[in-house]
């Protein structure tokens, strides 16, 4: 039995999304709330497994509501809901705790197989984003790695290392934690294979590709949580005592 | 590198140069006093000695002698004490020697003097015996005043007299016409007492220029050796030119003798501290023990024998050794000092050889007729200025060069900083159009997007025409690929290839068609900024909507890769599809291949597409790495 609460301000996704659960028997809509001072009661309230979050919210950013929530729940998944999975929402939210996305523009009866996936370890991830994310955990593609002529499709491995930006040694630390499979799988995922393709190149499964994308995420939410601290200390905000 | 002062070989030209002409000089002076028997100079040879102790010319005890007659004092002190005097005296005829006035000259007479013509004196250098006169380096020229002189032979009597424990002897004498004798007495005069005087003077005042300098500088050890050596010289070589010693005659000549052990080493310390020889901190000492050593063989010898067993000559083999080191050290480090310092050393080792030749216990030879050690001193402090002069020319050039060097590296920074600065402006305009529009977008996105959607689902509620449907999709679309464009993936063509994949996903499946995604690893496209990116990736959603909408296919092949074209390189992207294809010329689908191909155009690429009925539609987008 999955438990999920849902905040969204728009009345009509509501009501679908209300909808498109009822149905099934293993997912239960425990909550739902319009704006972000009710979404902050429900999540305090607890009780589910899964967060649907919308970021646009009436009374402020969704993007809170993913912070506390990852707070007081960590073992909880959280989904935010977007019209089209714009990178800069996505990412920002990924860095607040979220795990997964769902588009509005959808069908939202694919929200199911979303909610049960993320539940069972796995993360939808768009080639843009796994491009975003190479860059920021540092292992972003160089121009001398593409003038590696002939490189078969599935081979996907990323070779020696990338130019990569400043960082604080706090998040080069974090960042370095990505593992070699991560690393190809994030890279195949960028080049716009699909799970089923990415897992058939790499030999795993598909959910196993889920779920590296699942580490990603949370790396992704560590080492920017990293960062900000080391930010914050570096300005002298945080005693580091 | 500033370019040194002068090359070693022209100071090596320039020595040897002054040398010669320093000797060719003194030339005459050299001939005349070797003794060339000339009409107008008589050299007195054959004359009487006499040791009688009195003040008034003695009558007997004349004997036969030679001038010039060294050494009397051992001869003299036989039956004289506290002074000792000896006398010569000989005849000349005025006839014999010239026409016109005559002079007397003589030199190295040891120490008092005094000279009668014909009974009258007419030179006395010093009042009484007891003086501290010192004649050994000074000629003396005597007009013959035609009023004693007789016709026929004259007698001119010689007296010379010392204290009992110095030197006696009587000089060379000339007599001849005065007007040649005042020339020779003059260049004597200069080369023995004028000459060192001004060099040593000159030289105490250097010392002590550089003696304060040295108390500047402390960290500057050569200093300190150039000015002991200009003290120990100026010691040495005072009694050269000094006309009465300073004080007890005796205890100054001794102070003379052994100060020469001192001026050397300090010399040689100066040399291997100017020239950093290794371990020269154990050729200084060995230097001055070296020196006491020979002192003390001196003295020894002295007072056993009475005899001062040529010890100078241990001061040049020393000198001749050190030479060697700085040889060696000129060969293993060389140094525009090398040369000049090591030929002024070798110079000052065969004039102290000279020297030692013409000296009273050697009397090997007159040599140029004069000491050359007085001018030691100066030659070394010489060697001195002129490295510091180029030291000097070399700083100031260093400085010049390192003010230039410094002034271009100021521009270049400057011209950094005024780039960075003018880069920093345009990045920042950039960044704030560029952040402007996503906000734009977003905005877009957040309000129109959500309307779009809503509008799209409420269509499909009501059944609205599939025209109005396929519009909002295509709208929705749209703002799809516009946000893409704007996502910062860094000319990473493939992967907003990907995410229109992506995005497409859904549609495909719902039309039942299969992907193949056919990506190969590309290089960035440097210049795919937003706006092209957008441009790229409308051609590319015509493209697979045309699938879509007309193909009525059942694969999809999408691809990229890197591919030549004309010899240049760039990225191939196909789509093909395994529909019913279509005419080449229907031309509804002609005007979208119109738009598309000028979209490639303004981008800089090109694009092809090739279908028949039956065969499917094979597209081919080329984008080029670099743009011009």
């Amino acid at each position: 039995m999955i438990r999920v609460i849902i905040v969204e301000d728009d009345p009509l996704v509501l009501d679908r999304f209300a909808e498109v659960l009822a149905p099934w028997d293993d997912l239960r809509l425990v909550g739902q709330a319009c704006t972000r001072a009710e979404g902050w009661l429900v999540i305090e309230a607890g009780g589910y497994d899964v967060l649907v979050c919308d970021l646009g919210l009436p009374d402020g950013d969704g993007t809170d509501l993913v912070k506390l929530s990852t707070q007081c729940h960590p073992s909880a998944d959280i989904m935010v809901l977007t019209m089209f999975a714009d990178h800069h929402k996505v990412l920002a939210a990924i860095k607040a705790g979220a795990r997964g996305y769902l588009l509005k523009d959808q069908n939202l009866g694919e929200c199911v197989g979303g909610i049960r996936e993320v539940r069972r370890g796995g993360s939808p991830i768009s080639p843009i984003i796994a491009r975003l994310l190479l860059n920021e955990l540092g292992h972003g593609q160089t121009v001398s790695q593409h003038q590696i002529k002939g490189q078969s499709m599935g081979d996907g491995t990323i070779l020696g290392q990338s130019v990569q930006p400043k960082r604080s040694p706090i998040v080069r630390e974090a960042a370095s934690r990505l593992t070699e499979r991560e690393i190809e799988a994030l890279n195949l995922l960028a080049r716009g294979f699909s799970y089923l393709e990415c897992a058939d190149l790499l030999g795993i499964s598909a959910h196993t590709v889920g779920s590296h994308v699942k580490n990603i995420y949370r790396k992704l939410e560590v080492s920017s949580r990293a960062e900000a601290v080391f930010e914050a200390s570096s300005l002298g905000i945080l005693d580091p005592h | 590198m500033p370019k040194p002062f002068l090359k070693p070989q022209v100071w090596v030209f320039l020595i040897l140069t002054s040398l010669a002409c320093f000797v060719s000089i003194n030339l005459p002076a050299m001939v005349s006093a070797q003794g060339a028997a000339r009409g107008d100079v008589a050299i007195i040879k054959v004359a009487e000695l006499n040791f009688t102790l009195s003040q008034s010319i003695p009558i007997t005890g004349w004997m036969p002698t030679t001038l010039p007659a060294n050494s009397l004092a051992e001869r003299a002190r036989q039956g004289q004490a506290e002074t000792v005097n000896a006398w010569a005296r000989f005849k000349f005829d005025p006839v014999s020697v010239g026409n016109g006035r005559l002079a007397l000259y003589t030199e190295n007479n040891r120490e008092g003097l005094v000279i009668f013509l014909n009974g009258t004196e007419i030179l006395r250098n010093s009042e009484g015996d007891q003086s501290r006169v010192m004649g050994w380096n000074r000629p003396y020229l005597a007009p013959l005043p035609p009023s004693l002189l007789r016709a026929g032979t004259n007698e001119i009597v010689v007296r010379v007299s010392s204290k009992y424990n110095l030197n006696l002897s009587i000089g060379q004498v000339n007599i001849g016409l005065q007007q040649v004798l005042v020339q020779h007495y003059n260049k004597q005069y200069f080369l023995r007492i004028a000459g060192p005087f001004a060099a040593n003077v000159t030289m105490l005042f250097l010392t002590f220029a550089v003696l304060i300098l040295w108390f500047v500088r402390r960290e500057e050890p050569t200093l300190l050796w150039i000015a002991l050596m200009g003290v120990f010289w100026f010691i040495r070589n005072y009694h050269f030119f000094a006309y009465e010693a300073p004080f007890e005659a005796r205890l100054f000549l001794e102070i003379t003798y052994y100060s020469v052990f001192f001026a050397c080493a300090a010399t040689l310390s100066f040399c291997a501290d100017f020239l950093k020889l290794p371990r020269r901190r154990v050729i200084i000492i060995t230097m001055f023990g070296l020196c006491l050593l020979l002192s003390i063989g001196r003295f020894m010898s002295v007072h056993s024998h009475g005899y001062d067993g040529l010890y100078n000559f241990g001061s040049l083999l020393i000198s001749v050794g050190v030479t060697g080191l700085m040889i060696q050290s000129w060969r293993d480090n060389p140094t525009p000092d090398h040369p000049l310092l090591i030929s002024a050393v070798i110079l000052i080792i065969l004039l102290s050889i000279h020297d030692l030749g013409r000296s009273a216990s050697v009397n090997f030879w007159e040599g140029m007729g004069f000491h050359a050690q007085p001018y030691v001193g100066l030659i070394l402090f010489a060697v001195f200025l002129v490295s510091i002069g180029r030291r000097f020319v070399e700083a100031l050039n260093g400085v010049e060069q390192a003010n230039l060097t410094l002034e271009a590296r100021v521009e270049t920074v400057r011209q950094h900083l005024s780039d960075s600065e003018r880069a920093r402006r345009e990045l920042e305009v950039q960044n704030a159009i560029e952040s402007e529009r996503e906000r734009l977008m977003r905005e877009m996105h957040d309000g129109i997007g959500s309307n779009l959607v809503t509008a799209l689902a409420i269509a499909k509620q009501a059944d609205e025409s599939p025209r109005t449907i396929h519009t909002l999709q295509r709208a929705i679309s749209d703002l799809k690929i516009t946000l893409d464009s704007l996502a910062p993936v860094e000319g990473d063509m493939v992967a907003l290839l990907a995410n229109f994949r992506h995005r497409l996903e859904p549609d495909l499946r719902e039309a039942g068609l299969k992907c193949l995604w056919k990506v190969e690893l590309c290089p960035p496209l440097l210049w795919l900024d937003a706006v092209n990116a957008l441009q790229m990736l409308r051609i590319v959603q015509e493209a697979i909507s045309n699938v879509l909408a007309h193909a009525k296919a059942n694969v999809i092949e999408i691809g990229a890769k890197p591919s030549q074209c004309d010899g240049e390189d760039g990225i191939e992207t196909w789509i093909s599809d395994d529909g019913i294809g279509f005419e080449q010329s229907n031309d509804n689908i002609g005007r979208g291949l119109g738009n598309m191909r000028a979209r490639a155009a303004s981008l800089g690429g090109t694009f092809s597409r090739v279908s028949k009925p039956g065969t499917g539609t094979h597209v081919v987008l080329w984008l080029p790495l670099r743009r011009s």
